[in-house]
């Protein structure tokens, strides 16, 4: 084998938070990596301007208009999420909307960096719920500690992030590397009507700067998270992207991985990639990273089957794509009777999680509660041109409502249901001939009771804050946080990965992203699956 | 796609970064006091506009919106509206007409009619509509004219932003002071 040449030492397929990081870790130690993304690469510039001039900019109200709504662009190679891209063929819609763009989806994300509990990780042997997941928070800690730095996470120190007000939790090896950012008066406002009733407020950790940090200015307040930081005072994954390509990593774009191979003795031997123009080309490797998030990492895999391998690659344990998890959630719109005025600062921040964790989860999920910090007024606006309030009246409601309307989000543990699955579609295929992701999600009672119990959490809020409830929605939100289908664990029979993230049947290829994690918790999952990922690398220079 | 390079230089706009201040006051009275110089005919009249369609939308706008009309925007809100609703142009007549003949000063007293021609109430509709939200059309078919300038930004204007346009690190924490609005 030592004779043979490779193309690199390795191919990460995904241009994400999840690959670049790896690519970065990678190139920075003389590793050669090629980097491939099925999309396009974007700009910053480019995407503020599309946004500021694109006619409709709430992407998820108007999700029929393919590739409306989201300023990043929608290629016949790589269409966009936003659409029908994504086939449904569940009882509940799994409508997220990943992006296919070089630095992938966290170009879009809200930020919210959070670390998992240590009992996250042992959902079965203490509720009997789920999955425990092969490794422990312990084991993670270290590299949490330098996904965030990575990442560059803001957060505030001393907080129980466990939601019951106590000491600083869970264990830190490190403080977070930029202070929190300041509140907004909303938030503080909440915060003192809220603890009334017991609720302890907490400030999410997130992925703005608040002073320069690398090339990155601290935030300013552009209230634009989601779809693009017009400065970069936000993460996103084209930073390691372009770190890597500093260190000499390749990265090809508009290169879509249909394909891969792997030889008699179970290792990896090459991927097959198509360009726009539908040529075909392969790449050989020592060593293989599949980072392109949990729709398409496992579409990818189930695509590649072969005679030895007629389920498709790393599934013997027929668990690829299943296991389709989500923060499955619901919300409530309220007008308070005083001047709150969402929308000051950047996006999100205040944050109840007084159910994350207890024996509780025996019987309903862990939750949390949020309220939404963007500047209301565009929907406010529309709502009441087409309800016919004009004149004077339209500008005091755009003001009132605009002061006064809130409107908080609960996002749900979900359980890993095997039934719950991506497959490659055997009917629709895109331009370049690939079969698009079918989706099958479902709910089941645990999350039911979950419902029931935020609800009365969301109307004792409303009581708190003297607010009236003008609308409740419980109907199966997206929260746009894909994790399970590439399961992570010890047992070969039943799992995708494992306790390194690399395939039980390939010894050369790695999973990398939340596609892995055995349990969703309730908190946003992109720094578990960084963590993660910087575990990978190490690993990969051990053995690279 | 924005205009805001040429609006600097509209005596009657009013940058949406300076709010509530003596110059915009100052620009909203130059405006009316040129209108009427020129046009002489009421204070909705634009010196800027030369078209007597321009004039009349111009006018039209300001009475509907309240605000004073920067006409390279509303050039193209007419483009834009007339291009979807045949009759457009001559509801803009007949409404400029009505409101002549009525002697209505102000948008509240148009809308408190108790029986409006619906055709022109649709117009105005549209019209409020596409200054307040900066766009004309429906879903597939909407097209953007203004994003920063877009009227729903002013009754919240001094508290709460333009998305993308934020105030500089550290700018929010304070309990918000009042709104800084210019109506004519």
């Amino acid at each position: 084998m030592s004779n043979v040449v490779y193309d690199a030492d390795v191919v990460v397929i995904g241009s994400g938070v999840m690959g670049g990081l790896i690519a970065s870790e990678l190139a920075k130690a003389n590793k050669s990596v090629i980097v491939l993304e099925a999309g396009p690469r974007v700009n910053r510039r480019d995407i503020v301007e599309t946004f500021r001039n694109a006619p409709v900019k709430l992407s998820l109200a108007n999700a029929k208009l393919q590739g409306a709504g989201s300023p990043y662009p929608s290629l016949p190679h790589a269409p966009s999420t936003y659409g029908d891209y994504l086939q449904q063929v569940g009882p509940v819609k799994y409508n997220t909307s990943y992006l296919r763009v070089v630095g992938g989806t966290t170009w879009h994300f809200g930020s919210s960096l959070w670390r998992m509990l240590p009992n996250d990780f042992r959902l079965n042997s203490l509720y009997g719920r789920g999955r425990d997941w092969p490794i422990s928070y312990d084991e993670l800690e270290p590299f949490y500690a330098r996904a965030e730095t990575e990442l560059g996470v803001s957060g505030v120190d001393g907080q129980d992030e466990s939601g019951q007000g106590g000491a600083a939790y869970p264990p830190r090896s490190i403080p977070y590397p930029m202070e929190g950012l300041k509140p907004s008066y909303m938030f503080k406002r909440l915060s003192s009507l809220l603890s009334k009733g017991g609720y302890n407020p907490i400030l999410e950790p997130n992925g703005r700067a608040t002073r320069p940090y690398g090339k990155r200015p601290p935030c300013a307040g552009n209230n634009n998270c989601n779809p693009v930081c017009p400065i970069a005072a936000k993460y996103d994954g084209s930073m390691h992207i372009d770190e890597a390509e500093r260190h000499g990593a390749k990265v090809l774009d508009n290169s879509v991985v249909y394909r891969i191979e792997a030889g008699n003795d179970g290792k990896i031997t090459a991927i097959w990639y198509m360009r726009p123009d539908k040529t075909q080309h392969r790449l050989t490797a020592r060593y293989f990273v599949l980072a392109a998030y949990g729709i398409e990492s496992p579409k990818l895999l189930l695509m590649s089957t072969s005679e030895q391998y007629p389920n498709g690659i790393a599934n013997t344990s027929d668990q690829v794509g299943r296991n389709l998890m989500d923060h499955t959630g619901v919300s409530m719109n309220v007008m308070t009777k005083e001047d709150m005025w969402p929308g000051e600062g950047p996006t999100q921040l205040l944050v109840y999680l007084n159910s994350r964790d207890g024996a509780f989860r025996k019987d309903y999920p862990s939750y949390k509660i949020k309220v939404r910090n963007t500047v209301p007024t565009s929907q406010i606006t529309t709502n009441l041109i087409a309800k016919g309030v004009l004149g004077s009246r339209l500008d005091e409601q755009i003001r009132l409502q605009s002061a006064r309307s809130l409107n908080w989000a609960v996002d749900f543990e979900t359980l890993p249901l095997p039934e719950n699955r991506v497959t490659p579609s055997k009917t629709r295929f895109d331009a370049i001939g690939l079969p698009v992701p079918e989706i099958y999600y479902s709910v089941p009672d645990y999350w039911h009771a979950g419902k029931e119990k935020a609800l009365e959490d969301l109307k004792q809020f409303a009581h708190l804050l003297d607010a009236d409830i003008v609308s409740t929605d419980v109907n199966f939100q997206n929260r746009q946080h894909i994790m399970g289908t590439t399961i992570m664990g010890d047992d070969p029979k039943n799992s995708v990965v494992d306790r390194d993230c690399r395939s039980h049947d390939h010894a050369n290829l790695f999973i990398a992203g939340t596609s892995v994690m055995p349990s969703s918790s309730c908190v946003n999952p992109t720094l578990t699956g960084a963590a993660l990922s910087i575990r990978i690398a190490d690993q990969l220079l051990r053995e690279v | 796609m924005e205009t805001s390079m040429t609006d600097k230089h509209m005596p009657i706009s009013s940058a949406p970064t300076d709010g509530f201040s003596r110059r915009s006051l100052l620009r909203g009275s130059v405006t009316l006091g040129l209108a009427a110089l020129f046009g002489g005919l009421g204070p909705w009249q634009s010196a800027m506009a030369t078209a007597e369609d321009d004039r009349d939308f111009i006018a039209l706008s300001q009475f509907l919106t309240s605000r004073p009309a920067n006409p390279v925007l509303a050039a193209r809100y007419y483009r834009a509206l007339s291009r979807r609703a045949p009759n457009f142009s001559g509801n803009v007549g007949a409404l400029r007409q009505l409101i002549d003949e009525q002697g209505f000063k102000h948008v509240d007293e148009y809308l408190a009619q108790v029986s409006p021609d619906a055709s022109l109430k649709a117009t105005a509709t549209s019209i409020i509509s596409a200054w307040y939200l900066g766009i004309v059309g429906e879903l597939a078919d909407a097209e953007l004219i203004s994003y920063s300038e877009a009227l729903m930004y002013r009754p919240t204007h001094g508290i709460l932003i333009i998305p993308t346009y934020g105030g500089g690190p550290d700018s929010w924490g304070a309990k918000p002071a009042d709104t800084q609005d210019f109506k004519l």
